[in-house]
């Protein structure tokens, strides 16, 4: 089974990952199980509804440039 | 991603959005303190140190409720300036496929110390990661190369 990552990266491959821009997001077993606008929010949805995996949680970012 | 012993090489995270491509140096990392997460991190040089969102660091109760002795620090971004407080992170593992690559304990990271400090990640600075690997960014190929010292 491929890792949440390498499934976030088939997505952006495919064209899948836009849609999700500016959400945070909580994979489990390669399934977009939430979509949220905070990341705590995602982490407690993932967790909720699979309370023994550890969530992959990812926001998805503009092209805004950021340099720290 | 392609591996051997001591070597990974990560393809940067590529999508479109508004009619752009969209490419980013980011790599699978795994948090763990309190609670554990899963989530990508930013391999940034220009970074001297390794910094953890507000929100992901809430989730796995890395500040603990009582802030008012924490250390802080503070950081300048593009965008200006802000606080952060310095804590210590139990586990970070670097991931490689499905499998811990390498991993770093009780490591020091500067969480902002606000959720309006707009980080989508986390950003791996020159104080960890750099120290335990090579790390080579081959732009024209969107990819980073990281060789264990």
């Amino acid at each position: 089974m491929k890792s949440a990552f390498e499934y976030v990266m088939e997505m952006g491959e495919k064209n899948e990952l836009g849609k999700y821009v500016g959400y945070w997001i909580a994979i489990v077993d390669n399934k977009v199980v939430a979509k949220e606008k905070d990341a705590r929010e995602a982490f407690a949805k993932a967790k909720e509804l699979h309370p023994d995996k550890v969530p992959f949680i990812m926001k998805v970012p503009t092209e805004t440039v950021m340099l720290l | 991603m392609s591996n051997n012993a001591d070597t990974i090489t990560c393809k940067y995270l590529a999508y479109r959005f508004s009619q752009k491509f969209i490419r980013l140096p980011l790599i699978h990392v795994y948090l763990k303190a309190e609670l554990e997460v899963q989530t990508d991190a930013l391999v940034d040089s220009g970074s001297t140190t390794t910094f953890i969102p507000y929100e992901i660091a809430e989730s796995i109760d890395l500040l603990p409720e009582d802030r008012r002795d924490l250390p802080e620090s503070g950081a300048r971004a593009a965008a200006g300036e802000f606080k952060t407080y310095i804590v210590n992170l139990p586990v970070l593992q670097v991931i490689k496929g499905a499998h811990a690559f390498d991993t770093f304990r009780n490591i020091s990271v500067q969480v902002p110390q606000s959720e309006r400090v707009p980080l989508p990640y986390a950003i791996l600075g020159r104080d960890h990661i750099f120290r335990h690997f090579d790390i080579t960014f081959h732009e024209n190929r969107k990819k980073v190369t990281f060789h264990r010292l």
